[in-house]
């Protein structure tokens, strides 16, 4: 899975998740000031995603995160297998 | 200037109370061989006696006019209190009622000498504590507890229009617990986030608080099942309701005018 991808599957999840206009969720976009998620929904974000991916993601991993584009790395870097993917 | 002294008493009355109790009755209380939950307890009863000792030398000055309106909806138990936050005062005036309450607080109150031991025997829930929060919380309101909840995370600026942030109303969509406003105006505005302490008004401080009718949260669960959605949809209703109540005359209190 490369990171277009993972950056589509990201996208797709923040605006089901959270109700927004899929063009506001851009990779610059960031997370508390742009698109107004706060820490109990990164808490959502982050069990979603975990599930869907099947990635070891955990919440210590969004500390440094700060936009769309460091979900998609932390999440490249952690290596998210395609065939996981629901 | 004579106004200035009094409110300097009140307040020294008010810090040497916090600072021997803090010494010597919740010490006494920390020792005793009780289990945590009735320590909780005798703590936030301590709180609540040195808050009215406040407020009632407060009013026996001269200093302070309070309206307390349908202050008997404070009764439910296992309910989200939810108030704007203009002023330290407002905190006091309402720890000065509840005499069983879980406050939400900022985490560095654990750590301030003048608050910590207070907090921290209190059982006080600090903001920091992420799901944790969320599930402590839910615990609490299970337990027939109420929560008081300040949304806007911090002392108001005066005469802006507030902005909350959704802890609370995640917190009350989880457990399904009713949400209660309390309306809170001041004039004129005192011990506010950027005032002094010693900055004394030129007049009594004359504050209304409102306690409204409790909000449906059921309707909120109802039109989305994603909680995430719900919280922004509940927090922005009740951001809109605190800024029209608030947009009113003081003492332009709709519904009954009960005073405590």
């Amino acid at each position: 899975m490369d990171k277009d991808d993972i950056l589509e599957h990201v996208q797709a999840e923040i605006v089901r998740l959270f109700d927004l206009a899929p063009a506001s969720v851009q990779p610059g976009s960031r997370l508390y000031e742009d698109l107004d998620i706060d820490s109990l929904d990164a808490v959502d974000l982050v069990g979603e995603l975990r599930r869907q991916t099947g990635a070891a993601l955990a919440p210590e991993n969004f500390r440094q995160v700060r936009t769309v584009q460091d979900i998609v790395d932390t999440l490249h870097e952690l290596g998210v297998d395609h065939h996981s993917r629901v | 200037m004579l106004r200035a002294g009094g409110i300097g008493l009140c307040l020294t009355v008010f810090g040497v109370a916090g600072v021997l109790s803090g010494l010597l009755l919740f010490p006494i209380a920390r020792a005793a061989p009780v289990g945590p939950e009735r320590r909780r307890d005798w703590a936030q009863w301590l709180i609540h006696r040195l808050c009215r000792l406040f407020v009632r030398l407060t009013r026996a000055l001269g200093l302070l006019d309070d309206r307390l309106y349908a202050a008997d909806r404070l009764e439910q138990s296992g309910a989200v209190i939810v108030a704007n936050h203009p002023s330290l005062l407002d905190v006091v005036l309402l720890l000065a009622r509840l005499r069983r309450v879980d406050c939400v607080v900022k985490p560095n109150l654990r750590y301030r000498p003048a608050t910590a031991v207070a907090v921290r025997m209190a059982g006080y829930i600090t903001r920091a504590e992420g799901p944790a929060l969320v599930e402590r919380c839910c615990a609490a309101l299970a337990d027939g507890r109420c929560l008081l909840i300040f949304p806007s995370g911090t002392r108001e600026a005066p005469d802006q229009p507030l902005k909350f942030e959704r802890g609370a109303a995640r917190i009350a969509l989880h457990a399904g617990a009713p949400l209660i406003p309390v309306v809170i105006r001041m004039r004129p505005p005192v011990l506010g986030k950027s005032q002094r302490w010693y900055h004394a008004p030129a007049s009594v401080i004359t504050v209304s608080i409102s306690v409204d009718e409790p909000l449906d949260i059921d309707d909120y669960i109802k039109r989305d099942s994603r909680l995430a959605v719900a919280a922004r949809e509940l927090t922005a209703d009740l951001t809109r309701y605190f800024n029209r109540r608030l947009s009113t005359n003081v003492y332009d209190c709709t519904d009954d005018r009960r005073r405590d």
